[in-house]
């Protein structure tokens, strides 16, 4: 039976049709003004939660190209400082300017007359080298591993390896130790020292008129007729050496700061050291100390560690790039050939001198040779010492080793910027790639949104038209009582 | 008989009346074509037929019918449609709450093309962005590590992120507050509903008695109908009810048409309108503990002692009869045992809380005023007493209990009803005390009702009969009737002459109705046995009667025994039903559910005891827990790893040792050393941050057993606040490797000796060096995280606020005592992964109160980036399925109501067809009614004439 349609019903059903219609209607012109695929989690889930896992990966990979360019333009910098080092270092005989240069000509000058000049030179360069590794990209310092707040590498007094202030020698006066009655210990201070008379420095024991002491009005004395002059106990074990905190570039022991030779320290820590605890802490620096940077390289962890591999390790460790530290592994020899005269007479025979002491940084090999030049005569630039001479011959030989390991580094870190620079492309590029998923998944196709646009219009504008003929038609319109 | 001359005048009349009654109902319907609710009418309209045949018919008459009678107005209505419609209804309701109820928390939650200009494609959402912020800072400070201005710009990002999990917990709290406010306004909308249809049911009850139709009264009626199955899913039902003798009407009763999934749950079918009886919905409130003195058996508190009764227990949970002599017997059955009230402990004896006896929504101000009062947190609805438009309350009388009692009882009872109230239930029992009389009746098979020889007297007709006034009169003449005494005739017995008869008594009348005796019947024989209806009851068994003894005319003698019975019945009151959870469905509930439901965050105990399906529910509370178990685990986890021990590149938690010969400058100098711990037995435990739980918590499972009890000696064990020892289960003191790295010890040269200072005292320091603190707190202006930070909180812990607070790392590299200046380790490995770590999401990490045993099994396992993105797709498959479900109903419902619209509603084509028809009929009418004129005028007047 077909089912009584209603005017009422019909109207119902016309509005719920409608409606449906302007609510598409609407949605197609929502669509073609945002051009949005869809603008609510409601609307498609799935999409959504896909767009917004890229829009992060999309945020996180911009984050990573900033923080990589960053990093590229330190390993520029770094890079720059490393090609101002490898000038000075540079072992081509004919390279004028470079350390090198001098310090050949300083080994085959003929008559070493300016062997002091070229000392200097060679200071300077050293120097040079220190602050090319000083420099700075933005506010860190560049070599300085995972302390770029403070300056890598400093000149520091060169220390007196005797330096015991606390030792027993190191105290003038004796005085008693008030925790252990009977014995006693050390003090600078001469009003806490005991005090014994003041002996006669003339006493002659040997002389019966011979008296001891002196006494309060400065004369000898028994201490018995007139008292003794009552003075600080001294330390008869006192030695001022220990009481000296740095050497001379000569060797001597001196508590004046600018008198004092220097050592080249990185972090603090003489890079020449061979103290152990000083190794260990270099060896920890130069090999353990990691500052990773998340570059887009897949950050992963693996057992509460960051896989070394899914990170980037930006700590360039200044000692790293000047050669290393501490001494050299196996003992210089160097054998100095007999020196004869004019008339042929031995004037110094053949000499052979073992350095288990040469240092492996650049700076302090350079750094001594410059010491040592200038420690030559500034008359006849003969060498201070036969030790001096055979020294700097070692030292020029390490000097030409070490220069082919910061060579090496160099050409490391030459290699670190180009994968630094790829990084950068290749981070530019997975933007790209996400950015075009986005726009894939988050946005229409504007001719198909204003087709969907134009269809749903025109049945909205159809469902009108139908509108019209629903309320229209009825019998009573052809009712006829006449 | 066929129809009268003018007869046909009124057939004609009644069909002008017929269509002239059928325009104006066609009218009414066109009139109402709009009115909502409105169903079409129709007019009833039968043949009049002077029904029965004649006693005397001419067969060869035709029996024509007297025209037309409209009897009656009715509507057109499909029942079954209308189930149909309001159980799509109820349907539409809930789909469209829930629906709108989402829509409303993802206008605070879905950050879809939020964030940024559309044009420029950078609508990376608000949250979403700003954890990459957050990301993209520390990543600078990986790279910027120890300049302060770096760990700003964290703090800022996260600051801002802070800013907005407030922002969106503030967003759904207002959310819920409306919802509240909505569902409020709900109820009360039901509420009117049901009194107004209550109201109508009896005015359309009235219209029913007095004969009216109350057609646009039902409209209206069914109209609210409707409007109530949108909020409720009801099941309406019609039956008739007595109103006298042999009158009836209808009643509508409406009830809750079976929501609950729980078969054994009836509370679902409560019934909301019987006739003129409706009932009221009402939120439940939270009650004033201290207002009520006792606990009824189900844990209810109430003020009424008789409902507070319980069987009495031991202490052993046996129950106990009270004898009279005050000693305790122990029953199997609790029905036998000794009722005791359960008092409320919680009451205040002093009374100040008497009558106030609710709590206001800070859960602390008592309230005398239910409008005052704070919602029950689950809202739970309570459904009132069936009560008429003047408050009187429905009571059920069901079938009485019967029971025979002796004669004795009843005579006691006197006979007499008598009722009783019960105070624990209000239940009136009403009890009867009925003599039934036998049916056992001995007649006499002799007995002849006009017997001319058993009875006394004789009627007119000459039968005999007992009954002096069925007997013929005999007259009593007076002889001395105008006679004087002394007159010839005169009796001195009899009265004087005035009077013409005399009474049977022997006085004068001059009535003659009071002047006659009975006629007696002279053949009476006293033996005759015919003269007795029945045989004695007593006598039934007798083989040999005898007249009078064993013969009776009365019927109680001739009954058998009555039997005595007590009837019970009780008279029971409508009561209030407290609403199971799942006894709704419709719009009512899915608001309740957006207000209750907290899917995972459910409690065990709202599973086991309120609904089953509660942790796949998800309300606003869900999204509110889920936010702030997301801002927790975000806050506490950064916490956690910005704080601990300074440690070697080994992992090993330090401490500072002097190294005399250490140095640059050969001055000596501290340097860091792992701690080891050595046991009473010797053996030795490095302290490694793999062990340190957080920094409040070591893993002890890892510490050897010496170097606990070298711990415990030690006096390094677990604290409280006061600086107590925490004692365990055992009652032992807890051993606490945290406790000693708090403590101070003496430095030591590298040797192990003591170390002393320049004045030859001894250093102290902290055993491990601890760094960091809060990063986040519930509070800005302090650190604290506890009571727990949840997004409603979060804050920048006020250290943070004032100065960087990001430790940068814990690592202080070999022989160094404190951490590189730009070392970063601890952001890679810890702040950094917090990007890319899986966190597990737990419901029971947050602790609310009020709300215990909460799952503990992950809801989630993923980025906390990812868990916001789980709220907005769980949310959006929810608002999607709530959509499509919302849109099939709807079609749905559309389609029945065009279906009911074709039975019910106007069509202008019906209509006109209808107003032709009855233009027709009445100009038909008319033409009948001219005819009949013009026959009969040629019959009156032209007949017999001639011309």
């Amino acid at each position: 039976m077909i089912p009584r349609m209603t005017t009422t019903g019909s109207l119902r059903g016309y509005r719920y049709n409608l409606q449906r219609s302007t609510f598409t209607l609407n949605k197609s012109i929502t669509t073609v003004m945002t051009g949005r695929a869809f603008n609510s989690f409601a609307e498609d889930p799935t999409k959504a939660a896909e767009s917004f896992h890229l829009r992060r990966a999309y945020l996180r990979t911009s984050s990573q190209y900033d923080l990589n360019e960053s990093t590229v333009r330190k390993y520029e910098v770094a890079y720059s400082s490393m090609d101002s080092v490898e000038k000075v270092i540079d072992t081509d005989p004919e390279s004028k300017g470079a350390a090198y240069y001098a310090i050949i000509r300083a080994l085959n000058d003929p008559d070493a007359s300016g062997r002091n000049a070229l000392g200097q030179e060679i200071t300077a360069h050293a120097n040079d080298m220190v602050q090319f590794m000083n420099g700075r990209y933005g506010d860190n310092f560049i070599f300085s591993g995972a302390d770029a707040l403070n300056v890598p590498l400093t000149w520091v007094p060169k220390s007196n390896p005797n330096y015991a202030p606390d030792s027993p020698e190191a105290f003038k006066y004796l005085m008693d130790d008030p925790a252990n009655p009977g014995t006693k210990i050390g003090t600078n201070d001469a009003a806490k020292a005991n005090t014994v008379p003041q002996p006669n420095p003339n006493y002659d024991p040997n002389d019966p008129a011979s008296l001891p002491f002196l006494g309060t009005d400065g004369k000898p004395t028994d201490g018995v007729a007139t008292p003794a002059n009552q003075v600080p106990e001294e330390n008869p074990d006192y030695d001022e050496k220990v009481t000296l905190p740095y050497l001379t570039s000569d060797g001597e022991p001196t508590d004046d700061e600018f008198e004092a030779g220097r050592t080249l320290c990185y972090r603090g820590v003489p890079v020449d050291s061979d103290d152990p605890s000083d190794l260990e802490k270099l060896d920890y620096i130069s090999k353990g100390e990691k500052k990773y940077v998340d570059i887009g390289l897949g950050y992963d962890m693996n057992g509460g560690k960051v896989e070394s591999s899914s990170v980037y390790n930006i700590a360039l460790q200044a000692v790293n790039f000047l050669g290393g530290y501490g001494s050299e592994e196996e003992p210089r020899t160097v054998t100095l050939p007999a020196l004869k005269d004019e008339d042929g007479n031995v004037v110094r025979a053949e000499q052979t001198f073992t350095f288990k002491d040469i240092p492996k940084n650049i700076v302090s090999i350079t750094d001594e040779i410059g010491t040592i030049l200038q420690r030559c005569s500034p008359e006849d630039g003969h060498f201070a010492t036969t030790e001096d001479e055979a020294r700097f011959n070692a030292l020029v030989d390490a000097f030409e080793e070490s220069s082919f390991r910061v060579k090496d580094r160099y050409t490391e870190l030459t290699t670190q910027a180009q994968f630094l620079k790829n990084n950068q492309q290749q981070l530019k590029d997975n933007a790209y790639t996400i950015n075009e998923q986005i726009q894939g998944i988050d946005y229409v196709d504007e001719a198909a949104a204003i087709s969907d646009f134009i269809y749903a219009r025109y049945c909205y504008d159809t469902a009108l038209k139908v509108g019209n003929s629903v309320l229209s038609q009825s019998l009573m319109d052809y009712m006829n009582f006449s | 008989m066929g129809i009268g001359t003018f007869g046909s005048f009124t057939q004609a009349r009644l069909a002008i009346y017929a269509a002239q009654t059928g325009l104006t109902v066609t009218g009414n319907n066109i009139s109402n074509v709009n009115t909502k609710g409105y169903t079409r009418q129709r007019l009833d309209q039968k043949s009049f037929y002077n029904a029965g045949a004649d006693r005397y018919y001419s067969t060869t008459g035709a029996k024509v019918g007297q025209g037309v009678l409209c009897y009656g107005l009715s509507q057109l209505r499909d029942p079954y449609l209308d189930i149909q419609y309001r159980s799509k209804s109820a349907e539409v309701g809930a789909m469209d709450a829930l629906l709108e109820g989402l829509n409303r928390v993802a206008s605070v939650l879905d950050e879809v093309g939020k964030g940024g200009e559309i044009t420029e494609g950078k609508e990376f959402g608000i949250l979403h962005a700003q954890f990459q912020e957050v990301y993209k800072a520390l990543n600078k400070l990986t790279d910027q590590t120890g300049h302060d201005e770096y760990d700003v710009q964290v703090k800022s990002a996260c600051a801002s992120l802070t800013e907005f999990l407030r922002k969106y917990s503030r967003g759904l709290e207002e959310q819920y507050n409306n919802t509240v406010a909505m569902f409020e306004n709900n109820v009360d909308e039901v509420n009117s509903i049901l009194t107004s249809i209550r109201n109508l049911n009896e005015n359309i009850r009235q219209a029913d008695i007095y004969g009216d139709d109350a057609l646009e009264m039902r409209d209206e009626r069914n109209l609210l109908i409707d409007q109530l199955s949108e909020f409720i899913k009801i099941d309406v039902s019609y039956s008739m009810e007595k109103v006298g003798v042999g009158a009836e009407v209808e009643k509508l009763t409406i009830k809750l048409d079976n929501a609950n999934p729980d078969s054994a749950v009836h509370t679902d079918e409560t019934v909301l309108i019987d006739g003129i009886y409706g009932t009221q919905l009402s939120i439940d409130a939270v009650l004033n503990e201290k207002a009520y003195k006792y606990v009824e058996p189900d844990g209810t508190l109430t003020n009424n002692e008789a409902r507070a009764q319980i069987p009495f227990q031991n202490a052993w949970g046996e129950y106990i009869k009270v004898e009279a002599d005050g000693s305790h017997t122990v029953v199997t059955d609790p029905k036998d045992a000794t009722l005791i009230t359960q008092e409320n402990p919680k009451y205040d004896k002093t009374g100040a809380n008497d009558g106030l006896l609710y709590l206001k929504a800070d859960g602390k101000t008592a309230t005398a005023t239910y409008a005052e009062a704070a919602h029950d947190p689950n809202f739970n609805i309570t459904v009132s007493e069936l009560k008429d438009r003047n408050g009187r309350l429905l009571f059920t009388i069901g079938e009485p209990t019967r029971t025979e009692i002796t004669k004795a009882e009843f005579e006691a009872s006197g006979g007499k009803a008598t009722s009783e109230v019960d105070p624990a239930t209000d239940i009136v029992t009403i009890t009867t005390y009925i003599e039934e009389l036998s049916n056992e009746i001995i007649r006499n098979p002799l007995w002849n009702k006009g017997s001319t020889t058993a009875y006394k007297y004789l009627t007119a007709s000459g039968t005999g009969t007992d009954d002096p006034q069925q007997a013929a009169k005999v007259y009593q003449y007076n002889p001395n009737f105008g006679k004087k005494p002394g007159d010839a005739g005169w009796d001195n017995t009899k009265p004087d002459g005035t009077f013409q008869y005399i009474k049977a008594d022997g006085t004068g009348t001059n009535k003659a109705e009071e002047g006659w005796l009975p006629k007696e019947n002279d053949k009476q024989d006293t033996t005759d046995v015919s003269g007795y209806r029945y045989i004695k009851y007593a006598s039934k068994d007798k083989t040999t009667l005898t007249v009078p003894d064993d013969y009776t005319n009365d019927l109680t003698e001739a009954r058998g025994p009555s039997t005595y019975v007590k009837q019970v019945y009780e008279k029971v009151p409508s009561s209030k039903v407290a609403l199971d959870d799942n006894d709704l469905y419709g719009k009512l509930q899915s608001q309740r559910e957006l207000l209750t439901e907290a899917g995972e965050f459910s409690s065990q105990d709202t599973i086991a005891n309120i609904d089953e399906n509660a942790a796949t529910k998800r309300g606003i509370p869900y999204y509110q827990k889920s936010l702030d178990l997301l801002a927790h685990t975000f806050a506490t986890e950064l916490n956690k790893i910005n704080q601990g021990y300074l440690v070697n590149p080994e992992g090993e938690i330090v401490t500072q040792v002097w190294n005399p010969k250490g140095g640059s400058q050969k001055t000596g100098g501290m340097e860091s050393q792992a701690i080891t711990l050595v046991g009473d037995n010797g053996t030795k435990y490095t302290l490694t941050k793999d062990d340190m739980l957080s920094p409040k918590e070591w893993d002890m499972s890892k510490v050897p057993d010496d170097v606990k009890t070298w711990l415990t000696d030690n006096d390094y064990v677990k604290k409280d606040a006061d600086g107590n020892p925490i004692l365990d289960k055992d009652g032992k003191e807890i051993p606490d490797v945290i406790a000693y790295l708090n403590s101070e010890q003496t430095v030591k040269n590298l040797d192990g000796t003591e170390y002393k200072d320049a004045d030859g005292n001894p250093v102290k320091i902290t055993a491990g060096t601890f760094r960091g603190g809060n990063l986040f707190s519930n509070n800005g202006d302090t650190n604290d995280d506890d009571p727990p930070i949840t997004a409603g909180n979060i804050s920048i812990s006020l250290d943070w606020a004032s100065g960087p607070m990001i430790v940068n790392s814990f690592v202080c590299p070999t022989g160094f005592t404190e951490p590189a200046s730009s070392d970063s380790d601890n952001i890679i490995k810890n702040f950094t992964s917090f990007s890319y770590r899986s966190f597990e999401f737990h419901p029971d990490t947050v602790t609310y109160e009020g709300v215990e045993n909460v799952r503990h099994d992950a809801m989630f396992s993923g980025k906390l980036e990812d868990m916001w993105l789980n709220m907005g797709t769980v949310l959006g498959h929810d608002q999607f399925i709530a959509s499509k479900s919302l849109d099939n109903a709807y079609d749905s419902q559309v389609s029945i109501d065009i279906s009911r619209d074709s039975v019910s509603a106007v069509d202008f084509n019906d209509e006109a067809m209808n107003l032709m028809m009855y233009a027709k009929a009445y100009n038909a009418a008319c033409r009948l009614m001219t005819t009949i004129d013009s026959v009969l005028d040629k019959l009156i007047n032209n007949t017999g004439m001639t011309t």
